[in-house]
C-alpha cells in the first residue's frame, strides 16, 4: 500500500513536470500528451510486471526526463533550427536573464498581489481605521493605519475591499501565468 | 561517444522508422505500447518511448495517422491510432520508394 502511494507520487510529479514543460504546446494538446503518457506509465506498470518486473524508475528512465521528453514534441511542433555555433554564448546570456527575469517577475507580481490582498483583509477586519482618503484640497492622497485628522473624504471606502482583493488575485493570476511561461528557461 | 556504426544505425532508422510504424498500423488500429511492443520485436526497431510517442505526434499534425481514445471497462483510457487516407497514400508512395533504392543498392552491391 504505501509502495503504491510512493510510486504513484513518482508518477503524478513526473506528469505535473512534464505539463510545465509544454507550458508552450496549446494547453488542449498538452494535456492530451500527459494522458496518454500516463495511461502508457500505468500499462507499462501492468504488462511489465507479468514479464521483466520493471519498477516505475525504469518505465520513466525510458521516456527520458520531463524536459527531454516535453522537447521531443515542441521540436515538432515548432520545427526550429539550432542556433549556429557563434549563438551560444548569446543563448547562454538570454537564458541567464530569463533566469533572473523569472525570479524578478516571481517576487515582485507575488509581493504585489499579496499587499493588494492584505489590504483588502485590513479594510474588513478595521474599516474606520484604514483606508485611502484625499485631502480636502484634494492635492494629495493619504493611505493610513489610524483615523487622522486631515481627511475629508475617504475614497472608496468600503469598495476598497473588493477592488484590492480582485486586483490581488489577477496580479498573483498573471504572475502565475507569466513564471509558468518564463519556467522552460529556469 | 558515439561509434561510427552506431550513428550509422541511427540515421538508418529514421528514415525506415516512419514506414515501419505506417506498414504496422496499416495492419490494425494501435495504441503506442502495442506500435512499441511489435516495433521491439525486429532487431533494428528498437526505438525508445521518448522517440515513440513525440513521433506518432508529429505523424497526427501531419495528418499522416488519425487518433482516438478507448476506454475498456475500467481500464485507463487508451489513444489509438490509425492511418487516415493520407497516410495509406503516403504509405504506398513510401514503399515503392524503398523497393526500388532496396533493388538499386542491392546491384551496386552485386558488382
Amino acid at each position: 500500500m504505501e509502495r503504491e502511494m510512493a510510486r504513484n507520487e513518482l508518477i503524478h510529479s513526473y506528469l505535473s513536470e512534464l505539463e510545465m514543460y509544454l507550458s508552450r504546446v496549446n494547453k488542449i494538446q498538452a494535456q492530451e500528451i500527459v494522458k496518454e503518457i500516463e495511461s502508457h506509465i500505468y500499462d507499462s506498470l501492468i504488462m511489465e510486471s507479468d514479464e521483466s518486473h520493471d519498477t516505475t524508475e525504469v518505465v520513466l528512465g525510458r521516456l527520458g526526463t520531463p524536459k527531454e521528453l516535453a522537447s521531443g514534441y515542441i521540436e515538432h511542433i515548432n520545427i526550429g533550427v539550432a542556433p549556429p555555433k557563434g549563438l551560444k554564448p548569446m543563448t547562454k546570456i538570454t537564458m541567464g536573464m530569463s533566469k533572473s527575469f523569472y525570479y524578478l517577475i516571481f517576487v515582485l507580481g507575488g509581493s504585489l498581489g499579496l499587499t493588494f490582498i492584505a489590504t483588502a483583509l485590513a479594510k474588513l477586519i478595521a474599516p474606520p481605521k484604514f483606508g485611502v482618503w484625499i485631502a480636502e484640497h484634494g492635492n494629495s492622497i493619504i493611505v493610513s493605519f489610524s483615523n487622522n485628522s486631515y481627511h475629508s473624504n475617504e475614497v472608496p471606502a468600503i469598495w476598497l475591499v473588493p477592488i484590492s482583493l480582485l486586483s490581488g488575485l489577477v496580479i498573483l493570476y498573471l504572475t502565475k501565468r507569466l513564471t509558468q511561461l518564463l519556467k522552460v528557461f529556469v | 561517444m558515439e561509434s561510427s556504426e552506431n550513428k550509422l544505425d541511427v540515421q538508418f532508422r529514421k528514415g525506415t522508422l516512419e514506414m515501419s510504424i505506417l506498414a504496422l498500423l496499416n495492419r490494425e488500429p494501435m495504441f503506442g505500447l502495442q506500435l512499441l511492443k511489435k516495433l521491439h520485436e525486429f532487431e533494428t526497431m528498437k526505438i525508445t518511448e521518448g522517440t515513440l510517442y513525440p513521433l506518432l505526434d508529429r505523424l497526427k499534425r501531419d495528418k499522416v495517422v488519425e487518433s482516438y481514445w478507448v476506454q475498456e471497462g475500467d481500464e485507463r483510457p487508451r489513444k489509438y491510432y490509425q492511418l487516415s487516407d493520407v497516410g495509406r497514400t503516403k504509405l504506398t508512395a513510401l514503399k515503392m520508394r524503398w523497393l526500388k533504392s532496396v533493388s538499386d543498392i542491392q546491384s551496386l552491391l552485386d558488382q
